[in-house]
Parts: C-alpha cells; sequence; structure tokens
C-alpha cells in the first residue's frame, strides 16, 4: 500500500530529470569530496606570534616608521631553522657555548611531537597531540580549539612565564614544577591530571613545554630585536642576506646606492648611516645571544632559583595566636584584603588584567574596557580581555596546591603574571598568613547574631 | 567478565547469569513461535484477518510480566543490601570528586573528619582498606560523570550538585582501574584513575605518606 503511494512519484521524479548522477558517480563523488576534505590535511605548521608583532608595528607606527614584511619572513625562517616544524622538532646545540648538558632531550622532543603513532613496541608518539593540544594549541599559544571556551584561558607558553613554580620571580619552572603540574592537575581550572600515562611520557611532555615556551621567547625577542632601529650604535639588519642578491654583506656596503632605487629612500638613508654593517656570522651570534641563550640562561638556572621553605611552626593549623597574627597581617600589612576581599571571597579589587593580556592591553591607545581598540589584536590572535579574578579563598581549593608549602611559596614568591605580589615580610609573618588563610574556609563569615534559645518552662 | 574483586560483583555475576539463562530462553521459545507463525502456510487454508483475539493478547502480556515480575523479586535482595542498606553510623572512607576531567580524591586528615580544611588530596589515586565496609561519597564538579569500577561491578552516574553514596565489601586486595563511563567532554578518556585494595596496615601507611606529602613534615626541601 505504502509502496504503491509512492512509486509513481518516483518514476515522474526520473523522468523529470533525466541528468540524475548515476549512483556509482555519485559515490565516486562523494568519495573524493571525503578524500580532498580528510586526506589532504596538511601537517600543521607553528603559527607566527602574530599579536607580538602588533604590538611592536603599534610601536613603530608611533614613530612613523614600519614593520618591514620581509622581517617578518627572515623571523619565521631564522626560527624554524632554529626549532623546526611541529612535525620535525629540533633545538640548537649548547656546544656553541660551551655549556656541557642540553636543557632538552630530543629524544623526549620526537616522542611529543608530530601525529599521534605508537611504535611496534607500543611506545607512543605525538603525545602533545594526543594530550594537549585541544587547549594549548599546536604553537603552545593557548589558541587550541576549546580554548575560547574555558576561563581561565589555557596558557600561552610562549611568553616563558608560569604562574605555579617553586621559583621566585620571573624565573622560569623547574622540571619538577612542571612535572608536578602535569600529574597533579590545576584544581579549580580546566588543566586536569595526567597521572595515568607513563613517566617517560611525562618527562617528554614536560621537555615538549619547556621547547615552546623557548621557541616562543625566541620568536618574541627576534620580533623585538628587528623592531629595534638602531641596536648598540651598529645597525643590524637580516634583509640583506635573505632578500639581497646573496651578496655578502661586505659587498653590500659598497652596494648600498644601487639597492636605493629598489628600497626606498628611508633604507637609503639608514644604510649610509650605518656605515659597518656587521657580517652574517656576527649578526646570527648576537641574534643567538640576544634572543635564544638569554633565555635559555633563565632555564637553565631555574633549579638555583628555587625558593627554600623553612620549616612550618609547629602545629600550624590550631595555633589561635598564630592564626590571630595572620588574620591581622590579611587585613592590614600585607594588605591581602585589597584584592582577596575583607573575608576572603575574592570580592575586592577585581580591575587588573594578567600578565598574557596585559602585555598587549598595555599598548598605547588600547583602553582595557573599549572593545573597539582592541580588534586589531583580536584579529592578530589575542583573546577577548578578562579582568583577573582574585582567588576566592573560602572554597579550600588552591590551584597552585593546598600544602602550606605551596601557599607558602605564593605568598612569598607572589604569582609570576598576576597581580599578586611577593611580600617583603619574614618568615614567621608568611607561616602566620599560610595558617591563616588555610582556616579561612572554616571561618565564619559574620558574627553569630542569633539569640539563644529561651530556655526554661515555655507555656 | 572482568575479575570480580568484591562480594556485591559475586553477586551480581550470579544475577546476571540467571538473567542471560531466562532472557536466553525466552528468544528461543518466542523465536520458535514466530517461525512457526509465519511459515505455517498453505494452499489448503487461507490466510485469516484476526482483530483483537483475547487469548493471545493475554498470553503475550501476562507471561512476561510474570517473568519481569518474577526477575525483580529475584534480585529485590541484592538490590536492597548494595542500594539501600547502607551500612549504618559508618563515614565514608573518602569523597570522591569528578570534574573535566581527572577524579580526586580526599580523605579526612588528621582530624579524622572528611570534609574540613585538613583533608588530604589525592588525585586520580584512590586506595581503599580491605575492611567490611567501604563507603565512597561522590560529587561531581562540573558536568555528569560516572563512576565506574568494572572489577567491582560499580557503575554509578554522578549528577553535579547532588551526593551519591555507594558502598561495597572488597573479597581481595589488588589493583584495580577507575573509568569515567558517562562521555563528559573531549578529555573523557583522559579521565582514569588507579585504585587498589590494600590491608588496612598498608592503608594506614599509605595514608600517612599522603598527609606528609600534603601537610609537610617539616622537612620541607
Amino acid at each position: 500500500m505504502l509502496l504503491t503511494c509512492i512509486q509513481p512519484k518516483m518514476i515522474e521524479l526520473e523522468r523529470r530529470n533525466p541528468t540524475t548522477i548515476p549512483f556509482h558517480s555519485q559515490l565516486w563523488l562523494l568519495s573524493a569530496i571525503l578524500f580532498l576534505c580528510l586526506g589532504c590535511t596538511p601537517s600543521p605548521e607553528f603559527r607566527f606570534n602574530e599579536v607580538e608583532l602588533q604590538i611592536q608595528r603599534n610601536k613603530l607606527l608611533e614613530q612613523d616608521e614600519d614593520f618591514p614584511d620581509h622581517n617578518r619572513q627572515d623571523i619565521a625562517t631564522f626560527v624554524t631553522a632554529l626549532f623546526g616544524t611541529p612535525d620535525v622538532p629540533r633545538f640548537p646545540p649548547l656546544g656553541l657555548k660551551g655549556e656541557p648538558q642540553s636543557w632538552v632531550s630530543l629524544e623526549h622532543l620526537t616522542q611529543s611531537a608530530g601525529p599521534v603513532s605508537s611504535d611496534r613496541d607500543g611506545v607512543k608518539f605525538g603525545l602533545y597531540r594526543e594530550h594537549c593540544v585541544q587547549c594549548h594549541g599546536i604553537t603552545g599559544d593557548g589558541r587550541g580549539p576549546t580554548s575560547g571556551f574555558l576561563n581561565p584561558y589555557p596558557r600561552d607558553f610562549r611568553l616563558g612565564r608560569f604562574k605555579f613554580k617553586s621559583t621566585g620571580g620571573r624565573a622560569p619552572p623547574t622540571n619538577a614544577d612542571l612535572k608536578r603540574i602535569l600529574l597533579e592537575g590545576i584544581p579549580g581550572t580546566a588543566m586536569p591530571s595526567f597521572k595515568l600515562l607513563e613517566e617517560e611520557q611525562i618527562d617528554a611532555l614536560v621537555d615538549y613545554v619547556k621547547y615552546l615556551s623557548v621557541r616562543g621567547q625566541v620568536e618574541r625577542g627576534m620580533i623585538n630585536e628587528l623592531s629595534q632601529l638602531d641596536v648598540g650604535g651598529s645597525r643590524l639588519i637580516l634583509w640583506p642576506v635573505v632578500h639581497g642578491d646573496r651578496t655578502t654583506l661586505n659587498d653590500e656596503r659598497d652596494d648600498s646606492g644601487s639597492r636605493a632605487s629598489e628600497n626606498g629612500e628611508k633604507q637609503t638613508e639608514n644604510l649610509d648611516a650605518d656605515a659597518d654593517i656587521k657580517p652574517l656570522d656576527e649578526q646570527l651570534e648576537y641574534y643567538m645571544d640576544e634572543a635564544y641563550y638569554r633565555y635559555l640562561e633563565m632555564w637553565l638556572d631555574a633549579e638555583n632559583e628555587i625558593t627554600t621553605v623553612p620549616s612550618p611552626p609547629e602545629s600550624l593549623l590550631d595555633d589561635p595566636e598564630l592564626y590571630a597574627a595572620g588574620k591581622a597581617l590579611f587585613l592590614g600589612k600585607a594588605n591581602c584584603a585589597q584584592c582577596h576581599g575583607m573575608t576572603g571571597l575574592g570580592d575586592g579589587q577585581t580591575a587588573n588584567y594578567d600578565l598574557w593580556t596585559t602585555h598587549w592591553l598595555e599598548t598605547r591607545g588600547v583602553k582595557p574596557l573599549d572593545p573597539r581598540t582592541h580588534q586589531q589584536f583580536i584579529r592578530a590572535g589575542a583573546f577577548p580581555p578578562r579582568s583577573m579574578k582574585p582567588r576566592n579563598l573560602r572554597l579550600g581549593v588552591f590551584r597552585g596546591g593546598n600544602r602550606p608549602e605551596d601557599l607558602y611559596r605564593r605568598i612569598a614568591n607572589g604569582i609570576d603574571g598576576t597581580p599578586m605580589p611577593a611580600v617583603s615580610m619574614d618568615v614567621a609573618e608568611v607561616w602566620a598568613l599560610v595558617a591563616y588563610v588555610m582556616r579561612l574556609p572554616d571561618e565564619r563569615l559574620t558574627e553569630d547574631r542569633t539569640r539563644p534559645m529561651p530556655t526554661g518552662d515555655r507555656r | 567478565m572482568p575479575q570480580s574483586m568484591s562480594r556485591h560483583a559475586d553477586e551480581l555475576d550470579h544475577l546476571f547469569k540467571e538473567i542471560n539463562i531466562v532472557a536466553g530462553i525466552t528468544l528461543a521459545v518466542t523465536g520458535v513461535v514466530l517461525f512457526v507463525a509465519l511459515y505455517r502456510s498453505s494452499p489448503h487454508r487461507p490466510v485469516k484477518f484476526v482483530s483483537g483475539h483475547v487469548g493471545l493478547e493475554f498470553a503475550w502480556t501476562l507471561i512476561p510480566a510474570i517473568i519481569l515480575v518474577a526477575l525483580a523479586v529475584y534480585q529485590s535482595g541484592t538490590w536492597k543490601t548494595n542500594k539501600i542498606d547502607f551500612p549504618k553510623g559508618e563515614q565514608p572512607i573518602a569523597r570522591v570528586v569528578a570534574r573535566q576531567f581527572d577524579w580526586e580524591f580526599f580523605y579526612a586528615g588528621p582530624d579524622g573528619i572528611l570534609n574540613t580544611v585538613d583533608d588530604l588530596r589525592s588525585v586520580n589515586e584512590l586506595v581503599v582498606p580491605s575492611s567490611e565496609h567501604v563507603l565512597l561519597e561522590l560529587h561531581s564538579l562540573d558536568v555528569i560523570h560516572s563512576f565506574s569500577v568494572p572489577k567491582l561491578r560499580i557503575k554509578q552516574d554522578i549528577v553535579p550538585g547532588t551526593v551519591h553514596r555507594i558502598w561495597f565489601t572488597p573479597t581481595q586486595v589488588g589493583k584495580l582501574e577507575i573509568i569515567c563511563a558517562e562521555l563528559c567532554g573531549w578529555g573523557h578518556y583522559n579521565m582514569q584513575a588507579k585504585m587498589s585494595i590494600v590491608s588496612p596496615a598498608e592503608f594506614d601507611r599509605w595514608l600517612n605518606g599522603l598527609a606528609n606529602n600534603n601537610l609537610g613534615d617539616g622537612n620541607l626541601d
């Protein structure tokens, strides 16, 4: 019955469209489209740090200068030459500087990089793309596909700055710090624990995070360097090497007149002004020093920057005097209440931004509350700014860890990249603060104002 | 079936087997009946259209109903012991907090009371003693997760905002794994945790280690 209703119409349809594509051709077409969409995905590439470029462009514009496009290309070439690609990572040897140890292991990098796969022995490769890339992005810029939905945003490694570490100030974290974060996760954020990975895999990922950080720092450093109009009195430029006619720089010096016609007047002036252009190897050495070894030394030195935590006082958690001292410091000298609020609810001053936002938000002409002025940076890949919320200390969830030593370091060192400053107080005072903060979730918010129930015989 | 490591698992496996037998018999019988009904045609007997056969409808309503009610009654003892009769007056050994995408386990700290500031936190690693009753309290911070331990035959959805309690009696010590059995987001695959059932003495030792790790033993680096 049903079939008889449908069939005449189908026949009619076929008659009306004599050019219907036969079924097997449709299949071919479909598979071709599928192949084009899925089969030929190009291997991913590191994304250029457009935000940093935009920051420098804005600075140069104030001086009526422009950032030449070929410099951008040079930086990309330079960074790729040093660090390879997401599939084939590499890093410059330290032998150049006579450093004996290696800061990451190439074996670890190859295990973390590349597409997800495993070999016959079950060793897994592409760990970063399996576990991290969804949020932190292929470049480690915190721009993975899920990043926009997360609060806080995933960490952008390229600034080389980390919040929860045992080292003080701007010092990079130690391997143990990064490992701890991978193993424990960061409570209160979207960063989960990866404790189920094998230890070797965690170590590999720690190295890859360091690699991405240094890579990002070098890239930023190069953008900064090539935005300086004058460095140390002598002009340093990469362009004649790559974009010139492959002549040496010495020839270039004599030849500067003939290049003028090609590159416009301004560059002629510059070249004339700085008669001694350094040869390429000197230039490269300079950039390796300025943009690679400078950052690397900090990473290599991290172990020496660890803040030692003195022994906590006896009965840290149940000493009323310590608690009272901590409370007095919290509300007074240490000035915690200014941001964290009088009650520790995190409801104090909330108009601050973290480093990963301020580094572009503080460009001249950009107003934090005027989204129109953000557009150029958002387009370049920055996240819409979100003000930092001081931590609600009453939840009992501390991102850097709940251990007293974690809290000690947060207070003594501050939290890098955030408005949380390092306090200048003596050890006993810091421990008093730790004691108070650890007990805060238990403290009553308000005084007990309920009247006691009337006792006695009620009729 | 994975190895069974709790008393409750043995009971469930038993039930599972019996229900399978009942379902298997039902499948065979209905299959035969259906086959006979469909291929019983004969050129001498015209097809008859039947509308509303009281006897037949009673039969195929009542027989499954009786089977199901019988099964329900038969298993009610197991249900009662595991889901209704919680061991009285016992505190949960740990609070399980599921979040995207890991498991956090909180144990009572030095004060011996759960849900206070000195709770000890362990990520993705649950250790329980092989005591008579092991009680757990399940929470979720974000979306619906499901606490599933195949070797214990436990699978309990965790709805955010609700506290779920489960309990079991381990029959042996050993290592197990906890998995999230409810698709909870991109990192669902990563929501696995190690679990071990250890002797009470070993449990105390482990808890001491956790306390030292969590609260510091005075010898910090």
